[in-house]
């Protein structure tokens, strides 16, 4: 199962099971509603679903039912076990386009189940920092230019 | 004693012996002194009686001679003391020359043998110094050349940090993330193992 691109972070992906949750209990009741009164009887209008969850419903539990809609809860619920989240650090705010790049970069390359959580810091002054569980790597600007300090002075002498 | 001693001694003694000779001769003109001659049969003398007028001019002799040997002696005395005098000059200016001399002499002796001990112990100076310049010059070139290499470090330390102090207080400003992007994702790209390994150890944790 492939997750759509704007399930960026873990809270995402509670946020989309929260409403497909949500969703499943209407759709029973309104299976009930239906079986019990008949087709002719209003029926209460569905939650409203974000745009990932509507994909997710209409990729993954088809033909939908009571039943696909179950599995899918399930899927997810095994991707929320198993989701490790990596924290990203930026120099500026990232805007939701570069956000879903990078984590569909991460998703493609590193593992379905991981998620990323962005940040910025200015003082980075450009690159990025990720903290995986416990270890954190500092491939920013900043550091480049601090563990090079010492070869300013040789590259102005050559300038 | 000294010549000018000698003669006022002399001066002295002649006067006391013009006084002695004036005096017999005076009191062998008022009272002569009777002859004794053993041999000689008594004689009956009679006292020669002098006038008043001779009494007088013997006087008035003896006391012109007197004057004149006083007159003489004084003359003589005053001339002698004048050679004298001349002579004590010449002897005093001679001893006088000769001593400062003497002196001027011993300090020109005394400074030549100073002056040929300092050039001596300078040369001896100057010979161990030309021994040990080389090797002075080494250390001392060596000392300045590694003074000048710490200077340079420093210099080049304080260089870096001026550098790095500008670059990191300027870069956060006006901060490209899409200019960026294509470099965090190659950095993320370069990096792609080590997450890996992580993100399965963390895992494999779980």
């Amino acid at each position: 199962m492939q997750l759509p691109e704007t399930i960026i972070m873990v809270d995402d992906l509670r946020r989309t099971m929260r409403e497909l949750g949500a969703y499943m209990q209407w759709y029973a009741s309104a299976v009930i509603h239906t079986k019990v009164i008949g087709e002719n009887t209003t029926i209460s209008e569905p939650p409203s679903l974000s745009p990932a969850t509507i994909h997710l419903v209409q990729t993954d539990a088809s033909p939908l039912s009571a039943a696909t809609l179950e599995a899918l809860y399930a899927k997810l619920q095994t991707m929320l076990d198993s989701a490790q989240e990596l924290t990203i650090t930026v120099a500026a705010p990232p805007t939701l386009a570069q956000q879903r790049q990078i984590a569909s970069w991460c998703r493609h390359e590193l593992g379905a189940s991981v998620f990323v959580r962005f940040r910025f810091d200015a003082a980075l002054c450009g690159g990025l920092t990720v903290q995986a569980g416990s270890h954190i790597y500092d491939w920013s600007v900043r550091r480049a230019i601090l563990d090079n300090r010492s070869r300013f002075a040789e590259v102005l002498r050559r300038v | 004693m000294n010549t000018l001693g000698f003669l006022q001694l002399f001066l002295a003694i002649d006067l006391f012996a013009a006084g002695v000779i004036t005096a017999f001769v005076i009191q062998h003109l008022r009272h002569p002194a009777p002859h004794e001659s053993p041999a000689a049969p008594a004689v009956d003398i009679k006292p020669i009686s002098l006038s008043p007028e001779a009494q007088a001019a013997l006087t008035q002799q003896s006391q012109a001679a007197y004057a004149a040997a006083l007159n003489k002696s004084a003359t003589q005395l005053e001339t002698d003391l004048g050679i004298t005098a001349g002579l004590l000059n010449k002897l005093v200016n001679r001893l006088g020359a000769e001593i400062v001399g003497n002196e001027l002499e011993r300090y020109r002796v005394e400074l030549a043998k100073q002056r040929d001990e300092a050039t001596r112990s300078m040369q001896a100076a100057a010979a161990e110094v030309a021994q040990y310049k080389p090797e002075i010059e080494a250390k001392i070139t060596a000392e300045l050349q590694a003074e000048k290499e710490q200077l340079l470090q420093q210099i080049d330390r304080k260089l870096n940090d001026a550098v790095v102090s500008l670059l990191v207080n300027t870069l956060p400003y006006n901060i490209d993330l899409g200019a960026q992007q294509p470099y965090i994702l190659a950095v993320l790209e370069q990096h792609k193992d080590e997450l890996k390994q992580v993100i399965e150890a963390d895992h494999a944790a779980a």
